[in-house]
Protein backbone atom coordinates (compact mmCIF):
# COMPACT_ATOMS: atom_id res chain seq x y z
CA UNK A 1 0.00 0.00 0.00
CA UNK A 2 3.00 2.43 0.62
CA UNK A 3 4.34 1.70 -2.33
CA UNK A 4 1.33 3.13 -4.64
CA UNK A 5 2.48 6.99 -3.89
CA UNK A 6 5.93 6.21 -4.43
CA UNK A 7 5.26 4.81 -7.93
CA UNK A 8 2.59 7.95 -8.68
CA UNK A 9 5.37 10.21 -8.09
CA UNK A 10 7.99 8.02 -10.37
CA UNK A 11 5.60 8.50 -13.01
CA UNK A 12 4.46 12.06 -12.30
CA UNK A 13 8.42 12.64 -12.10
CA UNK A 14 9.25 11.04 -15.20
CA UNK A 15 6.39 12.64 -17.09
CA UNK A 16 7.77 16.34 -16.10
CA UNK A 17 10.97 15.12 -17.49
CA UNK A 18 8.91 13.94 -20.70
CA UNK A 19 8.23 17.35 -21.22
CA UNK A 20 10.97 19.01 -20.20
CA UNK A 21 13.86 20.57 -23.15
CA UNK A 22 16.88 22.39 -23.43
CA UNK A 23 17.35 25.38 -23.94
CA UNK A 24 20.92 26.86 -25.27
CA UNK A 25 22.82 29.00 -28.08
CA UNK A 26 24.54 32.35 -27.80
CA UNK A 27 24.39 36.03 -27.37
CA UNK A 28 26.90 38.44 -29.47
CA UNK A 29 27.19 41.70 -29.90
CA UNK A 30 28.45 43.11 -33.25
CA UNK A 31 30.19 39.63 -34.02
CA UNK A 32 31.71 39.36 -30.79
CA UNK A 33 29.95 36.87 -27.98
CA UNK A 34 29.03 39.15 -24.50
CA UNK A 35 31.16 39.09 -21.44
CA UNK A 36 31.27 35.88 -19.67
CA UNK A 37 28.84 35.77 -17.07
CA UNK A 38 26.19 37.73 -18.64
CA UNK A 39 23.27 36.96 -16.88
CA UNK A 40 19.93 35.11 -18.50
CA UNK A 41 16.88 34.43 -17.25
CA UNK A 42 14.02 32.69 -18.94
CA UNK A 43 10.18 32.80 -17.43
CA UNK A 44 7.81 30.35 -17.98
CA UNK A 45 4.60 30.98 -16.66
CA UNK A 46 5.66 31.21 -12.96
CA UNK A 47 8.68 29.09 -13.53
CA UNK A 48 12.13 31.16 -13.98
CA UNK A 49 15.62 29.53 -15.16
CA UNK A 50 18.30 31.16 -14.45
CA UNK A 51 21.91 30.85 -16.38
CA UNK A 52 24.79 32.58 -17.25
CA UNK A 53 27.07 33.18 -20.60
CA UNK A 54 30.48 31.41 -21.12
CA UNK A 55 33.84 32.70 -22.39
CA UNK A 56 32.61 32.07 -25.94
CA UNK A 57 28.61 33.91 -24.68
CA UNK A 58 27.25 30.52 -24.81
CA UNK A 59 24.66 29.49 -22.50
CA UNK A 60 22.29 26.56 -21.99
CA UNK A 61 19.48 25.92 -19.13
CA UNK A 62 16.99 23.13 -18.85
CA UNK A 63 13.22 24.37 -18.84
CA UNK A 64 10.66 22.02 -17.32
CA UNK A 65 7.84 23.81 -19.04
CA UNK A 66 7.04 23.28 -23.01
CA UNK A 67 5.36 26.39 -24.62
CA UNK A 68 5.69 30.42 -24.49
CA UNK A 69 8.42 31.61 -22.59
CA UNK A 70 10.34 34.93 -22.14
CA UNK A 71 14.28 34.96 -22.08
CA UNK A 72 15.50 38.28 -20.29
CA UNK A 73 19.56 39.16 -21.08
CA UNK A 74 20.90 41.35 -17.83
CA UNK A 75 23.11 43.59 -20.13
CA UNK A 76 25.02 46.94 -19.35
CA UNK A 77 22.30 48.30 -16.75
CA UNK A 78 19.37 46.76 -19.57
CA UNK A 79 17.38 43.80 -19.64
CA UNK A 80 16.22 42.84 -23.01
CA UNK A 81 13.96 40.60 -23.33
CA UNK A 82 12.99 37.85 -26.36
CA UNK A 83 9.89 35.56 -26.59
CA UNK A 84 11.15 31.84 -27.10
CA UNK A 85 9.56 28.49 -27.08
CA UNK A 86 10.73 25.73 -25.02
CA UNK A 87 10.28 21.73 -26.83
CA UNK A 88 10.42 18.82 -25.34
CA UNK A 89 13.58 18.54 -27.12
CA UNK A 90 16.13 20.77 -27.47
CA UNK A 91 15.93 24.31 -29.27
CA UNK A 92 18.78 26.91 -29.93
CA UNK A 93 18.94 30.48 -30.35
CA UNK A 94 21.39 32.40 -31.02
CA UNK A 95 20.86 36.10 -30.32
CA UNK A 96 22.26 39.28 -31.38
CA UNK A 97 22.35 42.19 -29.21
CA UNK A 98 21.25 45.79 -31.38
CA UNK A 99 21.24 49.21 -30.25
CA UNK A 100 18.25 51.05 -31.26
CA UNK A 101 17.73 54.85 -29.99
CA UNK A 102 19.89 53.67 -26.68
CA UNK A 103 18.21 50.88 -25.74
CA UNK A 104 19.07 47.23 -26.62
CA UNK A 105 17.29 44.83 -28.28
CA UNK A 106 17.79 41.10 -29.16
CA UNK A 107 17.15 39.66 -32.36
CA UNK A 108 17.65 36.26 -33.27
CA UNK A 109 20.08 35.09 -35.96
CA UNK B 1 115.95 43.42 -81.32
CA UNK B 2 115.04 43.75 -77.92
CA UNK B 3 113.89 41.03 -75.49
CA UNK B 4 112.17 43.29 -73.00
CA UNK B 5 110.25 41.71 -70.47
CA UNK B 6 107.10 43.02 -70.03
CA UNK B 7 106.68 43.22 -66.09
CA UNK B 8 103.08 41.45 -64.54
CA UNK B 9 101.11 43.53 -62.96
CA UNK B 10 98.27 42.14 -60.54
CA UNK B 11 95.58 41.26 -63.52
CA UNK B 12 97.93 38.89 -65.23
CA UNK B 13 98.78 37.51 -61.78
CA UNK B 14 95.24 36.82 -61.05
CA UNK B 15 94.60 36.20 -64.68
CA UNK B 16 97.46 32.83 -64.18
CA UNK B 17 95.52 31.80 -60.89
CA UNK B 18 92.03 32.35 -62.31
CA UNK B 19 92.13 30.67 -65.51
CA UNK B 20 92.18 26.66 -64.49
CA UNK B 21 89.32 28.04 -61.92
CA UNK B 22 86.93 29.16 -64.50
CA UNK B 23 87.19 26.29 -66.12
CA UNK B 24 86.69 24.29 -62.71
CA UNK B 25 83.64 26.60 -61.83
CA UNK B 26 81.95 26.38 -65.40
CA UNK B 27 82.12 22.76 -64.75
CA UNK B 28 80.27 22.63 -61.38
CA UNK B 29 77.91 25.36 -62.18
CA UNK B 30 77.32 22.57 -65.12
CA UNK B 31 76.66 19.92 -62.89
CA UNK B 32 74.55 21.54 -60.33
CA UNK B 33 72.27 22.96 -62.87
CA UNK B 34 71.91 19.11 -63.89
CA UNK B 35 71.48 17.99 -60.58
CA UNK B 36 68.97 20.65 -59.74
CA UNK B 37 66.70 20.26 -62.81
CA UNK B 38 66.73 16.19 -62.52
CA UNK B 39 66.17 16.39 -58.89
CA UNK B 40 62.80 18.84 -59.86
CA UNK B 41 61.91 16.58 -62.79
CA UNK B 42 62.32 13.51 -59.79
CA UNK B 43 59.90 15.07 -57.45
CA UNK B 44 57.47 15.91 -59.76
CA UNK B 45 57.18 12.00 -61.56
CA UNK B 46 57.48 11.14 -57.39
CA UNK B 47 53.97 13.53 -56.99
CA UNK B 48 52.71 12.35 -60.61
CA UNK B 49 53.18 8.58 -59.68
CA UNK B 50 51.77 9.34 -56.13
CA UNK B 51 48.16 10.83 -57.19
CA UNK B 52 47.80 8.20 -59.29
CA UNK B 53 48.35 5.37 -57.33
CA UNK B 54 45.70 7.52 -54.84
CA UNK B 55 43.12 8.15 -57.36
CA UNK B 56 43.22 4.59 -57.90
CA UNK B 57 42.77 3.67 -54.48
CA UNK B 58 39.98 6.00 -54.41
CA UNK B 59 38.15 4.83 -57.60
CA UNK B 60 38.58 1.21 -56.46
CA UNK B 61 37.31 1.61 -52.72
CA UNK B 62 34.52 3.71 -54.38
CA UNK B 63 33.45 1.23 -56.88
CA UNK B 64 33.93 -1.34 -53.86
CA UNK B 65 31.74 0.68 -52.05
CA UNK B 66 29.12 1.47 -54.75
CA UNK B 67 28.85 -2.20 -55.30
CA UNK B 68 28.38 -3.04 -51.07
CA UNK B 69 25.68 -0.09 -50.92
CA UNK B 70 23.97 -1.27 -54.28
CA UNK B 71 23.26 -4.81 -52.77
CA UNK B 72 22.75 -3.61 -49.48
CA UNK B 73 19.91 -1.42 -50.84
CA UNK B 74 18.50 -3.93 -52.69
CA UNK B 75 18.20 -6.41 -50.12
CA UNK B 76 16.41 -3.71 -47.72
CA UNK B 77 13.92 -2.08 -50.58
CA UNK B 78 12.65 -5.44 -51.36
CA UNK B 79 11.32 -5.60 -47.38
CA UNK B 80 9.14 -2.66 -48.21
CA UNK B 81 8.52 -3.91 -51.49
CA UNK B 82 6.94 -7.47 -51.29
CA UNK B 83 3.30 -7.94 -51.36
CA UNK B 84 3.55 -9.99 -47.97
CA UNK B 85 4.12 -7.45 -45.27
CA UNK B 86 6.41 -8.29 -42.53
CA UNK B 87 6.29 -6.77 -39.29
CA UNK B 88 6.89 -3.23 -37.96
CA UNK B 89 9.89 -4.44 -35.92
CA UNK B 90 11.19 -5.68 -39.53
CA UNK B 91 10.27 -2.64 -41.56
CA UNK B 92 11.50 -0.18 -38.63
CA UNK B 93 14.88 -2.20 -38.79
CA UNK B 94 15.10 -1.54 -42.54
CA UNK B 95 14.56 1.79 -43.03
CA UNK B 96 17.33 2.79 -40.20
CA UNK B 97 20.09 0.84 -41.87
CA UNK B 98 18.83 2.90 -45.23
CA UNK B 99 18.29 6.09 -43.36
CA UNK B 100 21.27 5.94 -41.87
CA UNK B 101 23.30 4.60 -44.93
CA UNK B 102 21.72 6.67 -47.69
CA UNK B 103 20.49 9.91 -46.33
CA UNK B 104 23.04 11.55 -48.75
CA UNK B 105 21.91 9.77 -51.33
CA UNK B 106 18.06 8.86 -51.75
CA UNK B 107 14.85 11.03 -50.58
CA UNK B 108 13.22 9.14 -47.71
CA UNK B 109 11.03 10.89 -47.00
CA UNK B 110 7.91 8.47 -48.75
CA UNK B 111 9.58 5.62 -46.79
CA UNK B 112 9.48 7.75 -43.41
CA UNK B 113 5.38 8.66 -44.31
CA UNK B 114 4.78 4.99 -45.73
CA UNK B 115 5.90 3.88 -42.01
CA UNK B 116 4.65 6.44 -39.99
CA UNK B 117 0.89 5.70 -41.78
CA UNK B 118 1.39 1.75 -41.18
CA UNK B 119 2.27 2.24 -37.65
CA UNK B 120 -0.86 4.77 -36.70
CA UNK B 121 -2.97 2.70 -38.59
CA UNK B 122 -1.12 -0.90 -36.70
CA UNK B 123 -2.70 -2.04 -33.95
CA UNK B 124 0.33 -3.15 -32.30
CA UNK B 125 1.14 -3.30 -28.22
CA UNK B 126 4.31 -0.74 -29.17
CA UNK B 127 2.86 2.04 -31.11
CA UNK B 128 4.07 4.57 -29.34
CA UNK B 129 7.87 3.04 -29.18
CA UNK B 130 7.39 2.75 -33.16
CA UNK B 131 6.76 6.53 -33.89
CA UNK B 132 9.60 7.61 -30.91
CA UNK B 133 11.94 5.50 -32.50
CA UNK B 134 10.93 6.55 -36.24
CA UNK B 135 11.15 10.49 -35.46
CA UNK B 136 14.35 9.71 -33.94
CA UNK B 137 15.83 8.32 -36.95
CA UNK B 138 14.75 11.40 -38.88
CA UNK B 139 15.92 14.02 -36.23
CA UNK B 140 19.25 12.63 -36.04
CA UNK B 141 19.74 12.36 -40.01
CA UNK B 142 18.25 16.44 -40.05
CA UNK B 143 20.57 17.53 -37.49
CA UNK B 144 23.28 15.37 -38.91
CA UNK B 145 23.06 16.61 -42.35
CA UNK B 146 22.29 20.32 -40.72
CA UNK B 147 25.70 20.38 -38.97
CA UNK B 148 27.66 20.07 -42.07
CA UNK B 149 25.73 22.44 -43.83
CA UNK B 150 25.92 24.85 -41.05
CA UNK B 151 29.73 25.13 -41.52
CA UNK B 152 29.85 24.93 -44.90
CA UNK B 153 27.36 27.59 -45.39
CA UNK B 154 24.79 30.55 -43.45
CA UNK B 155 22.00 30.03 -41.38
CA UNK B 156 19.23 31.68 -39.73
CA UNK B 157 16.20 30.23 -37.21
CA UNK B 158 12.85 31.62 -36.41
CA UNK B 159 9.81 30.55 -34.65
CA UNK B 160 6.69 30.23 -35.73
CA UNK B 161 3.86 31.24 -33.11
CA UNK B 162 0.84 29.16 -33.88
CA UNK B 163 -1.64 31.68 -31.59
CA UNK B 164 -0.40 34.63 -34.41
CA UNK B 165 -1.07 32.41 -37.28
CA UNK B 166 -4.41 31.55 -35.69
CA UNK B 167 -4.92 34.79 -35.37
CA UNK B 168 -4.05 36.07 -39.22
CA UNK B 169 -5.60 33.37 -41.55
CA UNK B 170 -3.83 34.55 -44.60
CA UNK B 171 -0.60 33.43 -42.92
CA UNK B 172 2.47 34.91 -40.87
CA UNK B 173 5.92 36.36 -42.94
CA UNK B 174 8.94 35.70 -40.15
CA UNK B 175 11.35 38.41 -40.23
CA UNK B 176 13.54 38.07 -43.18
CA UNK B 177 17.11 37.90 -43.36
CA UNK B 178 20.09 38.24 -45.82
CA UNK B 179 22.55 35.62 -46.22
CA UNK B 180 25.98 36.07 -48.21
CA UNK B 181 28.03 32.75 -49.63
CA UNK B 182 30.57 33.20 -51.68
CA UNK B 183 30.58 36.40 -52.32
CA UNK B 184 26.44 36.24 -53.29
CA UNK B 185 24.38 37.98 -51.00
CA UNK B 186 20.65 37.04 -51.09
CA UNK B 187 17.37 37.60 -48.89
CA UNK B 188 15.05 35.09 -47.64
CA UNK B 189 11.96 35.64 -46.14
CA UNK B 190 9.90 32.66 -44.84
CA UNK B 191 6.15 33.00 -44.59
CA UNK B 192 4.15 30.34 -42.86
CA UNK B 193 0.33 29.27 -44.14
CA UNK B 194 -0.95 26.53 -42.59
CA UNK B 195 0.04 23.97 -39.91
CA UNK B 196 -1.40 20.62 -39.14
CA UNK B 197 -1.17 19.56 -35.73
CA UNK B 198 -1.77 15.65 -37.02
CA UNK B 199 1.01 15.30 -39.23
CA UNK B 200 3.57 17.87 -37.31
CA UNK B 201 3.73 19.74 -40.78
CA UNK B 202 3.72 23.34 -41.72
CA UNK B 203 3.16 24.48 -45.38
CA UNK B 204 5.20 27.67 -46.19
CA UNK B 205 6.22 29.85 -48.35
CA UNK B 206 10.42 30.65 -49.11
CA UNK B 207 10.95 34.02 -50.80
CA UNK B 208 14.65 34.59 -52.02
CA UNK B 209 15.90 37.51 -53.60
CA UNK B 210 19.67 37.84 -55.39
CA UNK B 211 20.59 41.31 -55.05
CA UNK B 212 21.84 42.64 -58.14
CA UNK B 213 20.29 39.70 -60.02
CA UNK B 214 16.65 40.03 -60.14
CA UNK B 215 14.45 42.98 -58.47
CA UNK B 216 11.45 40.98 -57.52
CA UNK B 217 11.13 37.77 -55.33
CA UNK B 218 10.66 34.06 -56.78
CA UNK B 219 8.36 32.29 -54.61
CA UNK B 220 8.29 28.57 -54.07
CA UNK B 221 5.04 26.80 -51.71
CA UNK B 222 6.38 23.28 -50.28
CA UNK B 223 5.18 21.62 -47.36
CA UNK B 224 8.11 20.78 -44.46
CA UNK B 225 8.28 18.49 -42.10
CA UNK B 226 10.29 16.32 -39.86
CA UNK B 227 11.28 14.01 -42.61
CA UNK B 228 12.86 16.61 -44.77
CA UNK B 229 15.99 16.22 -45.13
CA UNK B 230 18.56 19.25 -46.16
CA UNK B 231 20.85 18.24 -48.32
CA UNK B 232 17.80 15.63 -50.27
CA UNK B 233 14.96 18.59 -50.21
CA UNK B 234 16.12 21.84 -51.17
CA UNK B 235 15.42 24.83 -53.28
CA UNK B 236 18.16 25.08 -56.26
CA UNK B 237 19.32 28.63 -56.40
CA UNK B 238 21.16 30.05 -59.20
CA UNK B 239 25.36 29.68 -58.98
CA UNK B 240 24.96 26.55 -57.83
CA UNK B 241 23.37 27.26 -55.02
CA UNK B 242 21.13 25.59 -52.13
CA UNK B 243 18.66 26.92 -49.56
CA UNK B 244 16.40 24.35 -47.28
CA UNK B 245 14.17 24.95 -45.22
CA UNK B 246 14.34 22.25 -41.71
CA UNK B 247 11.82 21.93 -38.85
CA UNK B 248 13.55 21.36 -35.55
CA UNK B 249 11.41 21.48 -33.33
CA UNK B 250 7.09 21.21 -33.21
CA UNK B 251 5.25 22.19 -30.08
CA UNK B 252 1.74 23.13 -29.37
CA UNK B 253 2.38 26.54 -29.06
CA UNK B 254 4.76 26.32 -31.91
CA UNK B 255 7.37 25.64 -34.13
CA UNK B 256 11.46 25.78 -34.66
CA UNK B 257 12.78 26.41 -38.10
CA UNK B 258 16.00 26.95 -39.76
CA UNK B 259 17.04 27.34 -43.15
CA UNK B 260 20.58 26.71 -44.50
CA UNK B 261 21.79 28.26 -47.36
CA UNK B 262 25.15 26.26 -48.39
CA UNK B 263 27.10 25.40 -51.64
CA UNK B 264 25.48 22.76 -54.44
CA UNK B 265 28.04 20.35 -54.13
CA UNK B 266 27.11 19.51 -50.67
CA UNK B 267 23.06 19.10 -51.79
CA UNK B 268 22.72 15.57 -52.48
CA UNK B 269 24.21 12.79 -55.41
CA UNK B 270 21.05 12.00 -56.65
CA UNK B 271 20.90 15.90 -58.00
CA UNK B 272 23.27 16.54 -61.11
CA UNK B 273 24.91 19.77 -61.66
CA UNK B 274 24.18 21.60 -65.01
CA UNK B 275 26.58 22.30 -67.34
CA UNK B 276 27.08 25.74 -67.18
CA UNK B 277 28.04 25.40 -64.07
CA UNK B 278 30.45 22.99 -63.77
CA UNK B 279 32.10 25.13 -67.29
CA UNK B 280 31.61 28.67 -65.40
CA UNK B 281 33.42 26.60 -62.12
CA UNK B 282 36.47 25.83 -64.44
CA UNK B 283 36.41 29.44 -65.35
CA UNK B 284 36.16 30.59 -62.35
CA UNK B 285 39.03 27.68 -61.38
CA UNK B 286 41.56 28.56 -63.90
CA UNK B 287 41.09 32.61 -63.25
CA UNK B 288 42.09 32.30 -59.52
CA UNK B 289 45.40 29.93 -60.76
CA UNK B 290 46.35 32.38 -63.39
Amino acid sequence: MKLAPLVLMAIFWSASLAVAGNIYGSVTEGGKPVAQGTKLEVTCGANKYGAETDGNGAFKLFAKDTGKCMLKVSYQGQSPTFEINSYEGSVQYDLVLEKQGGQYILKRK
Amino acid sequence: MSTEKKEKDYWDKAEVVLRPLNGLLTALTIALLGYYTSSILRQQETRDSNERVYTQLMSSRELAESSLRKDMFLAIIEVFLRPESSGLEAKMLNLEMLAYNFHESLNLKPLFAHLDRQISASTDSQKAGFVARLNQVAREITTRQLVLLEQVGRKFSRTVDFEKLQASPGGIELEPEKLTLDRTEREFTVSVLEVNPQRREIRMELGVRTTGESASMQRRTFHVGFYDFPMIDNTRLSRDQRAAVVMNQFGEAGADLTLVYFPGSYASLKEKVSYDEVVEKLRVLGESQQ
